[in-house]
């Protein structure tokens, strides 16, 4: 079975790009209303796809429930796959997308709750902070602060990072998945870093845990 | 200098690639030192890499979620067909209704036509005046607020009485029949079927469709799992005990699945069965072999009866979308059960048969073992 889950999706990027798609016939089967197709293309992009959505939504949403709503809009969407780019890479997006969507919309139905927990995370660090002796914890620590600062950014940069920085694509390519100038991508990541760096510099706790973890 | 214009986007990527020179190592350790957002930013992609990289946990939701999906799928038309009736069928739905629409107006046209003529002729007579009042009665019965409405005693009966009465049967049958046409069928029979139809009682047909109907809703949403949840009422128990219908099993399995979730394992160890004994050769039944087996396997401690699931999965499904899990669950059963020589057999076939599994490496590490002396 073929392995499409390579930790470095950049590079998976382009190398599927470059050649063909591996995963083209099943989509062409599957679109045809193959259900052993869509079945085993399904099998093959999941585990990426969860844990793309894993590493989107972070620890505040639900990650199957998400992962679960990413498939069936993958699902529906392989009818109007094109092959404009690769199956996992469009599939990705869409699972991207989607995580981002649910993400947002939860963040919107509780943004007062949300603050509340921004605001009560430092806390939770202060006092925790002598306890996490494990440098993945805090690493693990700043992914989620991190994730929760891109909810403050708006749509575009927080998409913008989120493609660059979580799943490090390149620019070329998070230009053409936004549909923006490449330079625009890179305003966005700039202005994304400075309100990063602001916050950051506003928030002793937060700096202190990225010192501990520096 | 500002800061902003600073940021070694370039260095950072590159890092994370591995290909950094030293000089450049040491300029980028000089940003990360005045900029928290870069050694954030930096610990970030760390870790995001670290959480991209699909663990056994990720590979299990994975299984479970495309059974999920193909089960939620398979309760809709084929995918191919998904994207393209939904539209034709919509425009067909829509011209039904512009030409029942137009037929309506066009009868009302003429029939106020012919009492206008009628009106004229009656008026041309001595007894004219007794046609005023019974126009008025119409407008009193339908209180229709329009002058042409008044005219046309035909159309607004029919109005009045279609009012009065709720969704015909029909059309809940339709949504029993084909739950993702029933909106546009639904619409398009009310079109094509104005007239008034006499409210029928209930039937036992009508009992077994409710039920499907809630299930069968698309996109497997919350929703339908908690209508799955909550018992029959007793009216509907004796149709559903007498004979299950298919329809059933994906609710079943999504209960068992749920109860999963939820870690409320003697639930969904029920759902399972139940699902077996009642289901037995469907293809969620089948599916429930194999999630079945992990929970016994990992929750329920019977390593004999999980290996019993997983057999009889893979013996239905060797290609299955579970069948890499499967393989792995008997191995690890009989690693349990301590039969090694059966273990080795399970490891071996699972190497061969998914020979990228991300199992693999587990899979040589424990033969090595079994090889040793």
């Amino acid at each position: 079975m073929p392995t499409f889950d390579l930790p470095r999706p950049a590079a998976t990027v382009e190398a599927q790009e470059q050649g063909a798609d591996p995963l083209l016939p099943l989509v062409q089967r599957a679109a045809q209303g193959e259900r052993e197709a869509l079945a085993r293309l399904l099998s093959l992009i999941a585990p990426s796809i969860v844990s793309a959505v894993r590493v989107v939504t972070g620890r505040d949403v639900d990650v199957e429930d998400a992962a679960q709503e990413a498939m069936m809009a993958i699902v529906d969407a392989v009818p109007r796959f094109r092959g404009q780019s690769s199956f996992l890479h469009y599939a990705r997006r869409i699972a991207v997308r989607t995580a981002f969507g649910i993400r947002r919309a939860g963040q919107r139905r509780s943004r007062k709750l949300a603050e509340i927990e921004i605001e009560a995370e430092p806390s939770d660090a202060a006092t925790g902070g002598a306890t996490l002796q494990n440098a993945a914890l805090e690493r693990n620590e700043c992914l989620a602060a991190f994730q929760r600062l891109l909810d403050e950014l708006p749509e575009g940069q927080a998409e913008s990072l989120t493609y660059r920085v979580l799943l490090e694509y390149p620019l070329p390519v998070i230009a053409r998945e936004l549909k923006v100038p490449v330079n625009t991508v890179r305003s966005r990541i700039r202005l994304a870093r400075e309100h990063l760096r602001d916050r950051i510099s506003a928030d002793p706790e937060l700096a202190a845990l990225l010192k501990d973890v520096g | 200098m500002n800061l902003s214009e600073l940021h070694p986007d370039e260095l950072l990527w590159r890092e994370s690639c591995g290909t950094l020179s030293p000089n450049e190592r040491a300029d980028l350790t000089a940003h990360l030192q005045r900029c928290p957002a870069c050694a954030l930013e930096r610990v970030v992609r760390m870790e995001a890499a670290r959480v991209r990289v699909p663990s056994e946990a990720d590979h299990a939701l994975a299984a479970r979620l495309v059974d999920r999906v193909l089960a939620a799928s398979d309760r809709r038309p084929v995918t191919a067909l998904r994207g393209g009736w939904r539209r034709p069928l919509s425009v067909a739905a829509m011209l039904l209704l512009l030409v029942a629409g137009t037929a309506i107006a066009a009868t009302a046209l003429v029939v106020r036509v012919r009492e206008q003529r009628a009106s004229r002729v009656i008026k041309a007579t001595p007894g004219a005046a007794s046609a005023r009042p019974v126009a008025q009665s119409s407008k009193d019965l339908d209180a229709l607020p329009s002058e042409a409405a008044v005219s046309m005693p035909p159309a607004p009966s029919h109005r009045a009485v279609n009012r009065s009465h709720p969704r015909p049967l029909r059309a809940r049958t339709l949504a029993f029949e084909a739950p993702v046409h029933r909106t546009a069928i639904g619409h398009a029979q009310e079109a094509i079927e104005p007239a008034p139809r006499p409210l029928p009682a209930p039937t036992p047909a009508r009992t077994v469709a409710l039920p499907h109907a809630g299930g069968e809703a698309p996109a497997a949403g919350n929703a339908p799992a908690a209508a799955a949840d909550s018992p029959p009422s007793p009216a509907e128990a004796p149709s559903v005990t007498a004979d299950p219908p298919a329809f059933e099993a994906p609710a079943l399995l999504r209960r068992a699945e749920q109860a999963r979730t939820a870690k409320r394992w003697t639930e969904a160890s029920r759902a399972f069965v139940e699902l077996s004994r009642r289901y037995s050769g469907t293809r969620e039944e089948i599916v429930g072999r194999a999630l079945y087996g992990q929970l016994l396997l990992d929750q329920l401690d019977e390593p004999r009866r999980a290996l019993g699931m997983f057999e009889r999965y893979l013996a239905a499904e060797p290609s299955g979308a579970l069948a890499e899990e499967a393989r792995l669950g008997r191995a690890q059963a009989l690693r349990r059960l301590g039969r090694a020589r059966d273990e080795r057999a399970a490891w071996l076939e699972l190497l061969r048969e998914h020979p990228g599994s991300v199992h693999a490496a587990a899979a040589q590490t424990r033969l090595a073992t079994l090889d040793s002396p």
